[in-house]
């Protein structure tokens, strides 16, 4: 057996320990706290899940080949499903603040475009504007601009919801 | 030499050793070893984890899983019941990141005392599946109390998950304003919270499985003590939530809890597939460590240790220490701390040697060691090796398995040895090493012990030669009115004449009429093992009609070259016409090998010849560590621990 140290040091010593332990927890448990955000910024967020424009048109299927499939299998029209890559560009006060250019989900290449992006930027007055080409031809067919006051901390979300007539922006 | 030092191991380890020692000694000496929070670091880490599933239970009653009353159903536990639900709220945050903290202390010791690898890389890998789903669960809990840590938390896994191919950025679009975030994902992070720990749970149990007698409880005053103090911090420094989550804002800082989100400061500055790639690989290289060298144990190999006083051989695994390995079989060994501090643990080893883990230089002292004493909670087997050690107080004898088996054959050997065959029961397997022995048991109790005269095998067919005794009660029945298909009751294997194969030296096997059977039992195995060395059988009988398995002794001759084959008869009869060695057995040996001292012997016959031999050859220069009998025990010069077993012949001399 161990030799024990002389009474009072004897308490002491577990006193200082269970003190530690205890402050180790108490402190690290809250801080030092996690900076997220720096001063005077907001956030811009970019979230959209868009299915581009089908990349291929539809093609008649010619006899010789449809005789080949069985008579309940027959499509007067090949439909590839591969959809075309959506592509957003976002300006801010005419800078160019994000380029994307997301391809469709799926193994066929035939799902939506998801894009999830969180931007920090200087809160205050601001431009935006926002470009969508979701076709073959990648040309931007649509756009919208807003100018907004941001303030610290505050949020601005851009989806694209077809639904809607395109771009949404949405402040908190 | 008994021991062969500390191990030589690696500086980073050995500087972690010295660091935990030097810690421990401190602890030691002011809690005592019986309370030293090192020593029970996985007890501890259990214990906390049952103070998280009861306060947690609690706090559970008075959650509402919905966006609008969960951040108020859990502000309200700590104000409107600050003593009740406040406390077991702080409470369960502190004991959740105490569990963090434990388990990186236990993991961490177990690395530098290298008690992760061999058999323990069961304990290791569970060990890290649980810190994950500890982690796992820790982190979901945060989510729960719907405040900014909770929203910077969901938003930020889904962004982590998001970057993985098959979600494809989807799950952080549930978190783009607060219209998006709906009822049922309280419901969903419920399910989970209580899903994990409910895993944890069952990994805890999967856990110790493989540690024999593991404590899973700390002492009281441990308990009490840790109780204690994370009542006092919860009641100075209460947990709070921060102001609701709003995902319209995001606010400039989070309090942050370091102990279980360090890897979320890393997601945004790094990338999450960066933090991916660093989670996977450190869980990868976790998982593997118990197989990478790190100077630690490769030395060490799987052995056997004979206890004579349980009658017990038990196969060691590498790196084993001989304190599981004796608890796993259920010796009761005495033992505490488990890792070398409290001394309580001591053992002899009478033969073969150890590597010792470090331990408190008061546990163990240089005269102990010197003497061959050793701690068998930090002691790992070099080779086969026996001990002897004093069993906990008030332990009752170790109980032996018990089986049955069927006669399945009756042949007459010799006029006086007849072979039984037995067969296992179906259902039952029955391994021994070669040169072990049964207990039979008569219908009264009674005990009769015979080694086997063979080898294991899968088939579970046991041979046993048995001599006619006169007046013998087992071999009466045997000779007179044994019928094939009868059962007989036995228990066993027990006994540790066995061959110790970590030796290259030539072997003299020294049988003595029926003590042939568990020579023969040995030399079947090591022929079935190829084992090369250099082996000859000196079988002293009385006459030619003695010798009762000649062919068989002359088909290993035919076969086997490293074999060779002595007898030796004491009294020949006139019809043997022999020719060959007569005279005493040890006479004869000795008249061959003048000197022995780079043989290793096995010896079996009645007890005096055993006795002889020891005393004998080692005057020949045999070392005692090399002479083996079937007295149940390794050591020759030891009185025998059962003297009604007649060695190997069979029936006890009162049979």
């Amino acid at each position: 057996m161990a030799e024990l140290f002389a009474k009072p040091l004897r308490y002491a010593i577990p006193f200082t320990v269970s003190g530690l332990f205890c402050a180790l927890l108490g402190i690290f448990s809250t801080s030092p706290a996690y900076r997220q955000l720096g001063q005077q910024e907001a956030v811009l967020t970019l979230s959209f899940s868009h299915s581009g424009q089908l990349k291929y048109s539809c093609n008649p299927i010619d006899a010789k080949a449809l005789s080949k499939l069985q008579p309940y299998m027959r499509p007067k029209m090949d439909c590839p499903r591969e959809r075309a890559v959506v592509s957003v560009e976002i300006d801010m006060d005419q800078q160019a603040l994000y380029r994307v250019a997301t391809p469709p989900q799926g193994l066929q290449v035939d799902g939506p475009a998801t894009v999830y992006r969180k931007l920090n930027i200087p809160a205050g007055h601001h431009h935006f504007s926002a470009r969508l080409a979701d076709s073959a031809d990648g040309v931007f067919h649509d756009a919208k601009d807003i100018e907004v006051d941001l303030l610290p901390g505050q949020v601005m979300v851009i989806d694209f919801l077809t639904g809607r007539g395109g771009f949404v922006f949405s402040i908190g | 030499m008994i021991d062969k030092g500390n191990l030589q191991l690696k500086p980073l380890t050995t500087t972690g050793q010295k660091i935990f020692l030097a810690l421990e000694n401190l602890f030691n000496r002011s809690f005592g070893e019986a309370l030293n929070p090192f020593y029970f670091l996985g007890a501890i880490a259990n214990f906390l984890f049952w103070i998280i599933v009861f306060s947690g239970l609690y706090l559970y009653i008075f959650f509402e899983t919905s966006v609008v009353h969960a951040y108020a159903s859990v502000q309200a536990l700590s104000q409107t019941q600050p003593y009740v639900g406040g406390l077991l709220r702080s409470l369960h945050r502190y004991a959740s990141d105490a569990l963090v903290l434990v388990i990186a202390l236990h993991m961490t010791r177990h690395v530098v005392f290298n008690r992760y690898q061999g058999l323990r890389w069961f304990s290791w890998v569970s060990g890290i599946l649980i810190l994950w789903l500890t982690y796992a669960s820790g982190i979901n809990g945060y989510m729960l109390a719907w405040d900014r840590l909770s929203q910077f938390l969901v938003t930020t896994t889904a962004q982590w998950f998001d970057a993985l191919p098959i979600l494809g950025g989807a799950m952080a679009r549930n978190f783009i304003s607060n219209a998006q975030v709906s009822d049922r994902m309280f419901s969903l992070l419920s399910f989970i919270h209580i899903g994990l720990p409910l895993c944890l749970m069952t990994l805890l149990w999967v856990h110790t499985q493989r540690i024999p007698s593991a404590r899973t409880i700390p002492p009281r005053g441990l308990m009490y003590g840790l109780l204690l103090s994370l009542s006092v911090l919860s009641v100075i420094k209460p947990a709070f939530s921060q102001s609701q989550a709003d995902m319209g804002i995001v606010v400039e800082t989070v309090a942050f809890d370091w102990f279980y989100l360090p890897i979320y400061a890393l997601i945004e500055p790094w990338g999450p597939i960066t933090v991916w790639l660093l989670l996977l690989g450190s869980t990868a290289l976790l998982v593997a460590m118990p197989w990478i060298y790190l100077g630690t144990s490769k030395h060490l190999k799987s052995a056997r240790m004979a206890v004579p006083q349980d009658d017990r051989l038990i196969s060691l695994y590498a790196g084993e220490t001989l304190l599981d390995a004796g608890l796993r079989v259920g010796l009761p060994m005495p033992f505490e701390c488990r890792n070398g501090g409290c001394g309580l643990c001591k053992c002899t080893v009478t033969h073969g040697e150890v590597s010792l883990l470090p331990y408190q230089a008061w546990a163990l002292s240089t005269q102990e060691r010197a003497s061959g004493i050793t701690l068998m909670c930090c002691a790992q087997a070099l080779g086969d090796l026996e001990i002897s050690y004093l069993p906990q107080e008030g332990t009752a004898p170790l109980a032996i398995h018990r089986y049955t088996a069927r006669v399945t054959s009756l042949a007459a050997l010799s006029t006086h040895v007849m072979l039984v065959g037995l067969q296992m029961d179906s259902g039952s397997r029955l391994v021994f090493q070669a040169g072990q022995y049964i207990n039979i048991i008569l219908s009264d109790g009674a005990k009769r012990s015979f080694s086997f005269a063979n080898a294991c095998t899968d088939s579970g067919y046991i041979e046993l030669h048995v001599a006619r005794v006169r007046g013998g009660r087992f071999s009466s029945w045997v000779f007179d009115r044994m019928v094939v298909g009868e059962l007989i009751e036995f228990e066993g294997p027990v006994g540790s004449f066995t061959l110790r194969e970590n030796s290259d030296k030539p072997i003299i096997f020294v049988a003595g009429a029926t003590g042939f059977a568990p020579v023969k039992s040995i030399l079947e195995h090591a022929f079935e093992t190829g084992i090369q060395r250099p082996m000859v059988l000196y079988w002293g009988v009385r006459s030619q009609q003695d010798l009762y398995l000649l062919k068989q002794v002359e088909h290993w001759l035919a076969m086997h070259k490293h074999f060779s084959f002595i007898p030796v008869l004491s009294a020949p009869l006139a019809q043997d016409n022999w020719t060959g060695r007569t005279g005493a057995l040890l006479e004869a040996i000795l008249a061959d090998y003048p000197d022995l001292s780079a043989y290793q012997v096995y010896a079996c016959g009645s007890v005096r010849m055993a006795q002889s031999a020891q005393t004998s050859f080692e005057k020949h220069g045999l070392m005692a560590s090399e002479c083996f009998s079937d007295a149940f025990h390794l050591a020759p010069q030891a009185t025998l621990h059962d003297p009604s077993r007649s060695l190997a012949m069979g029936e006890a001399p009162h049979g």
